[in-house]
């Protein structure tokens, strides 16, 4: 690779529409989703090239919020913009997983769309009605919706998925898990090579690329890391609603900590696990996404905290930063619970609660990081 | 015209049955111990009320707090105990009073600790609520009916709902969700020492199919009949107790009474508001802590709300028919499942809407969108613009609903006023 592979991955986190492009003049068959609860695994197997899109705060939601509630989530409005704007059209299928009651009310809204706007340039979206309660019965039900999207992705082109396919994508996929699981060291380990906002862009990226090549680049960055940070400061988490964007992460790092670890949907817990590569591979699968994955739905809660916690152990932190989104109605109920684990733990919090997406009050924002930071004793270590 | 009349006597048989049925829960659960049940207000109260084990729903009970002005207090706790302002707090208040363990100011004593917390996962929080709540009673069992979504919203659902559901709401939804009721039955009877009866399971769900009928009758009479022979708080009490209690003989004789009076009351000319000259929707959450608001605008134009969805849902969304050949708890799983999409998912929610403003004659809708719960804004937006495209004027009210006096009411009664003289008298 001629070009470093972390400024191979940072360009494609920053420039995802463009990549997305430039699959598809290659002749990929696109496949876009949101977040983690998508199984990739069933698009690789069905020969298709999944990509996974986030919302971009320049998106501001002009067209969006003619029919979509302000009180949505900040980044589903800018992907509602993005969508009005007619740059998911390139994808032969969009797949709207439903990990919360938002994402779920954008599949409906893009399905209501052509009513309004018939010129719109939509994509074919379908709906992945992943459910997580911790039951047989559910597991039953999220089998059934695997082999509705198997045969959903064969409409959009897709070959029909067999047993020996499935097992090889759960392999690919793995692959990339464990790529990421290695390069976390990067951002984790005792001495970091990476920043909080370029784990961010790897971690990004892996979604964005082509699973072959993000995998190749995480392992050449691994192979080959950037020099050791000279950065100074407390080791901080940030935990709370997605920050697939780095505005967050950077400000505190600007506030003179570094950010080695996330536990949202953008950030570490989101490859922690791979999935079995024993026995059937839709059960596997089953498990995987209904059981070991995090998301707001996901319960029993104090498992979901005791591997937040595990991972605050791992990345070894001083403190963590849990900060929710503006209109949040759902991770607030956490918190007490987790703010007595971290207590417990002798692991200080700050809480940023209501924090909005588009203009956030990043003076605000400082000035809490910053007395938080002080408080922790170790800035400047 | 006759001037308007005393409250109907089905009111007042409304409001005493109610006041009877908790006088029950207060006598046998509270004081006697007996077993009963919290359950959110969309899960299916039909298994419970066959095997005759009285449910709390937390809907009562939050009002029964905020009506004897504790919420400030519970708020309070909330903000002690870190659950912050910004989330939908009304509906916990009865978590609030377990957390508290306070019996002197709780009221009734506080709830007991319950045979069985049951939630309905259709937003993302009853699990979350649930698990702390049972744990705060010492470990009270959870059970939590995961809510699937429908792939796709066909239309005419409110014509197709009662006999043709089964591809309405789609067959491995309808499979998933009777396995999960089996589940929950299953769950019950070991708990409760008792068992469902196939053939009393059977009758409540058509006494409730029936129970939707005499609803839908109500609603042919209120339709048709101009001026309007009841007001929208004396529908919605009437409605309301026979929801409640749907699936036992008492919601049919109440309903069947409920009809005949507003028959007599047509013929004879009976009006709400024998002024009547407009007539309005009202659309979304009910204002429950303020029915009167409904009425502030008879005496000065004439406008007179003849519809919530509250009026009829009953008729339209509950009612589900199956075969003497069938199992009934299909039947009630597609009651259920499909509850607030019909209500509030954008394309199913306006087009039931906009056949409600057609049927009932209305001239214009009001549109509360209540802050600080999202949940319920969801839909609004596109609801709004389908009822502006059918001809059907909409004023969106948004407001604070969790604290009755964050709501300034001679402001909204303005904003009211301001929308009818501008839009909608003509
Ligand atoms: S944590 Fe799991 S996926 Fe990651 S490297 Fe280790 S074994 Fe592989
Ligand atoms: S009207 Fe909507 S918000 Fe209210 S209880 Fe019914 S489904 Fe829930």
């Amino acid at each position: 690779m001629d070009k470093a592979p972390l400024a191979v991955l940072s360009a494609a986190y920053a420039g995802q529409f463009a990549v997305a492009a430039r699959r598809k003049a290659a002749g990929e068959r696109l496949v876009g989703y949101f977040l983690n609860s998508v199984p990739v695994e069933l698009i690789l197997a069905a020969g298709l090239d999944p990509i996974r899109l986030r919302g971009e705060p320049a998106d501001r939601p002009v067209r969006a919020d003619r029919y979509m509630e302000e009180y949505f989530d900040g980044e589903v409005r800018a992907i509602f913009e993005a969508l009005l704007d007619g740059r998911y059209a390139l994808l032969d299928l969009l797949v709207v997983p439903r990990p919360s009651e938002v994402y779920l009310q954008l599949y409906y809204l893009i399905r209501e769309i052509p009513r309004w706007e018939p010129q719109a340039a939509l994509p074919p979206t379908v709906l992945f009605d992943l459910l997580q309660t911790p039951s047989y019965t559910t597991a039953r039900y999220d089998l059934g919706r695997m082999r509705a999207l198997a045969d959903r992705l064969g409409e959009a082109g897709g070959e029909a998925v067999d047993n020996a396919r499935l097992a090889a994508a759960i392999r690919t996929a793995n692959r990339l898990r464990a790529a990421l699981c290695a390069a976390a060291p990067l951002w984790r380990g005792d001495e970091p090579r990476l920043s909080g906002a370029d784990a961010l862009r790897v971690i990004g990226a892996a979604g964005v690329l082509g699973t072959e090549q993000a995998t190749a680049l995480i392992e050449a960055l691994v192979a080959n890391p950037p020099p050791p940070l000279c950065a100074a400061g407390p080791r901080l988490l940030i935990k709370g609603s997605p920050q697939h964007d780095t505005r967050f992460t950077e400000l505190v790092e600007s506030c003179g900590a570094r950010v080695v670890a996330h536990d949202h949907l953008g950030g570490d817990r989101t490859f922690e696990r791979p999935v079995s590569e024993e026995g059937d591979p839709w059960e596997a699968l089953v498990h995987h996404y209904q059981r070991e994955i995090p998301g707001p739905r996901a319960y029993p809660q104090a498992r979901e905290d005791q591997r937040f916690l595990k991972l605050a152990n791992a990345a070894a932190v001083d403190g963590v930063i849990i900060i929710h989104d503006e209109w949040d109605d759902t991770l607030g109920w956490e918190f007490p619970d987790q703010k007595r684990l971290l207590d417990e733990h002798g692991i200080p919090v700050l809480f940023l609660k209501r924090q909005p997406w588009f203009d956030p009050p990043e003076e605000l924002q400082r000035e809490a990081v910053t007395a938080f930071i002080a408080t922790l004793g170790r800035a400047g270590a | 015209m006759t001037a308007p009349q005393d409250k109907m006597a089905a009111t007042l048989a409304a409001q005493a049955h109610q006041k009877e049925t908790q006088a029950r829960f207060r006598t046998e659960v509270i004081e006697g111990g007996g077993d009963y049940v919290i359950a959110d207000a969309v899960t299916p109260h039909e298994i419970f009320h066959t095997l005759d084990i009285p449910v709390i729903s937390l809907a009562w009970y939050s009002a029964v707090i905020a009506a004897k002005r504790l919420s400030p207090y519970y708020f309070d706790l909330m903000d002690r105990l870190g659950y912050h302002d910004g989330l939908p707090r009304y509906g916990s208040l009865p978590f609030m009073t377990t957390l508290d363990a306070d019996p002197d100011r709780a009221p009734y004593g506080g709830l007991p600790k319950p045979m069985l917390i049951l939630e309905r996962l259709r937003g993302d929080v009853g699990q979350k609520i649930g698990e702390q709540w049972a744990r705060a009673f010492g470990g009270a069992p959870l059970v939590a009916l995961d809510s699937s979504s429908v792939s796709e919203l066909r239309p005419d659902w409110f014509k197709r709902s009662q006999h043709d559901w089964e591809e309405l709401y789609e067959t491995p939804r309808l499979d998933f969700q009777v396995e999960q009721l089996r589940n929950l039955i299953a769950v019950t009877e070991t708990l409760s020492h008792r068992t469902l009866d196939m053939a009393e399971f059977r009758a409540v769900m058509h006494r409730v199919n029936r129970a939707g009928e005499l609803v839908d009758k109500a609603k042919q009479i209120i339709a048709r009949t101009r001026p309007a022979p009841v007001s929208l708080p004396e529908q919605l009490t009437n409605i309301m107790a026979a929801t409640w209690s749907r699936g036992s003989q008492w919601s049919i004789d109440h309903l069947q009474a409920y009809c005949d009076e507003l028959e007599d009351r047509a013929a004879k000319g009976v009006a709400a508001c024998p002024n009547e000259r407009l007539r309005l929707l009202w659309v979304n959450n009910g204002l429950w802590f303020n029915t009167g608001f409904y009425r502030e605008f008879e005496q000065k134009y004439g406008a007179v709300f003849v519809w919530s969805m509250y009026s009829n849902f009953f008729s339209d969304g509950y009612r589900k028919y199956f075969g003497e050949d069938e199992d009934p708890l299909r039947a009630l799983a597609a009651r259920h499942i499909s509850m607030n999409e019909q209500l509030h998912l954008p394309g199913w929610m306006a087009e039931w809407i906009i056949q409600q403003a057609r049927d009932y004659q209305c001239d214009a809708a009001v549109m509360l969108v209540p802050v600080g719960d999202r949940m319920a804004s969801f839909g609004t937006r596109l609801c709004a613009m389908a009822l502006e495209q059918a001809g059907i004027p909409v004023l969106t009210l948004t407001a604070s609903m969790v604290d009755a006096r964050l709501w300034d009411n001679d402001a909204m009664i303005a904003k009211v006023g301001q929308f009818l003289e501008d839009r909608v008298i003509r």
